[in-house]
């Protein structure tokens, strides 16, 4: 039902543009269609794709590591409360003012542009961690301990399930911030995957192409966007029908 | 028999006197309800009984030692405090890993929600499994704070009825909390009427003929004449 009429709503932008694109510098969706055959043809888009994939994905996979280290921000009072706060100065600093650094210490290939996927997409997941572990219920804990529950088996069945939905929506934000910096290094190193073409076809005004690699770019959004959503949905089942 | 022995309890919240000078015994197998107006101190008597809290002066002492929770004393909680990622069958073993969970989840008359998550269940339900993991535990004191509270009045009635059913089946000493005085009647074997700002035992009385009346009328005056109550003042 849901998915019918998020298709039907497309379909309607997709007439409304058809309708209202002047052709030119803003192409048509025929247009872009066309462009976009040419290129799956041509391989050049699966292999950008690719690229940029598997430099977004190892982001990703980096970007994890911010699951334990919020675990033990909030488990660790004192860890918590030392660490925070350069957490949050480094999740408030915007992450395109460390790319010079980035290149400068890990030069312009596949390692530097993973590490500017892993550090927009591990702030979230750190910050929405640590926050689950601080909003235990305290008294889910009280109940806990009136069974005779010691700190451990407290932290195992109410501490840890209780922060599952708050990390899976830190994963479903940095999935998000994750994709978006996968273009940023694109564009600030070298010049490769989706968002090297996407400078290409920028800079010489072929707009047909372009769109092409920005509807991919929304597409792979928006699956990643459902499947964290599916995972956040499988972690809080327990919450029944809304 | 002595089984709880609670001697020159007090305790303070900051500036705020919770509980001064509270003497009680409880014996083996006793069915008593602490009764009193809301701010008297029950939940924080009842806490300290469970071991949850420490006084600041005076001890609660089981069997002559302190009390060890989840050993010595099984609690149910006013709004039910399910694990609700758990299903009902999971809540109960919580309480005793291990434990015969079919067994409790029959005696409450849950067999078939086993393996419903809590927020399937009505509000009533979610009391019972809440009663099932206190009595899983098989700890020799029952604390009760005010669990029937939240519920209407005719599952509440079903919920004192149920409650009486088991202790008959499986002796315990039960300390009961509420501000209910028809609750008090229904379930006591003695009622310990409480005093508010701080915590005080003003009374202890048994349930009896005329015995509705006048403890309406004790809480009556102990609100009206409490200086931290909503209704203060409203007479005269």
């Amino acid at each position: 039902m849901i998915w019918g009429m998020r298709f039907g709503l497309l379909a309607g932008l997709i007439l409304l543009w058809e309708w209202w694109a002047p052709g030119g510098l803003l192409p048509t969706p025929g247009q872009v269609w066309r462009a976009g055959v040419a290129l799956l043809a041509e391989g050049r888009l699966w292999r950008a794709v690719g690229d940029s994939l598997s430099i977004y994905v190892s982001g990703m996979a980096a970007a994890l590591v911010g699951i334990p280290l919020g675990l033990a921000m909030g488990s660790f009072r004192l860890f918590g409360r030392v660490v925070d706060v350069f957490v949050f100065a480094l999740a408030a600093t915007p992450r395109v003012a460390f790319i010079p650094l980035i290149i400068v210490i890990l030069g312009l290939g596949f390692e530097a542009k993973t590490f500017i996927v892993f550090l927009g997409a591990v702030m979230p997941v750190v910050l929405n961690t640590y926050a689950g572990v601080l909003a235990a219920d305290a008294d889910l804990i009280e109940m806990a301990r009136s069974t005779g529950a010691g700190r451990r088996r407290i932290w195992r069945h109410v501490v840890l399930p209780g922060a599952m939905p708050f990390l899976a929506t830190g994963l479903r934000l940095g999935a998000t911030i994750g994709l978006i910096n996968t273009v940023v290094a694109e564009l600030y190193t070298a010049v490769r995957g989706l968002g090297g073409l996407l400078a290409i076809y920028g800079n010489t005004f072929r707009m047909a192409e372009y769109f092409v690699i920005v509807l991919m770019l929304a597409i792979i959004g928006v699956i990643v966007t459902e499947a964290m959503r599916a995972v956040e949905a499988h972690l809080s089942r327990w919450r029944g029908e809304r | 028999m002595t089984h709880i022995r609670i001697e020159g309890l007090g305790h303070a919240f900051g500036a705020v006197a919770a509980l001064d000078g509270l003497n009680l015994t409880v014996r083996h197998g006793e069915f008593v309800v602490l009764l009193g107006p809301s701010g008297c101190g029950k939940t924080t008597l009842l806490r300290m009984i469970a071991g949850l809290l420490e006084p600041n002066a005076g001890r609660v002492l089981v069997d002559g030692h302190r009390p060890e929770p989840g050993r010595d004393t099984a609690m149910v909680f006013q709004n039910y405090r399910l694990i609700p990622w758990k299903t009902a069958r999971q809540n109960v073993e919580f309480a005793r890993p291990g434990a015969d969970v079919g067994r409790y989840l029959e005696m409450v008359g849950l067999s078939r929600f086993a393996d419903a998550f809590p927020a399937a269940l009505s509000g009533g339900m979610r009391q019972r499994v809440a009663l099932a993991r206190a009595l899983a535990a098989e700890a020799p004191i029952l604390l009760m704070d005010e669990p029937f509270a939240s519920l209407d009045a005719q599952t509440r009635e079903l919920m004192q009825g149920e409650l009486r059913r088991l202790i008959a089946a499986r002796p315990a000493t039960v300390v009961f909390v509420t501000h209910g005085v028809d609750e008090a009647l229904a379930l006591a074997d003695r009622i310990v009427l409480m005093s508010p700002r701080p915590g005080r035992i003003a009374e202890e009385v048994r349930p009896g003929p005329g015995m509705r009346e006048y403890l309406w009328q004790r809480l009556r005056e102990m609100v009206l004449n409490d200086p931290g109550s909503d209704f203060y003042g409203r007479e005269g």
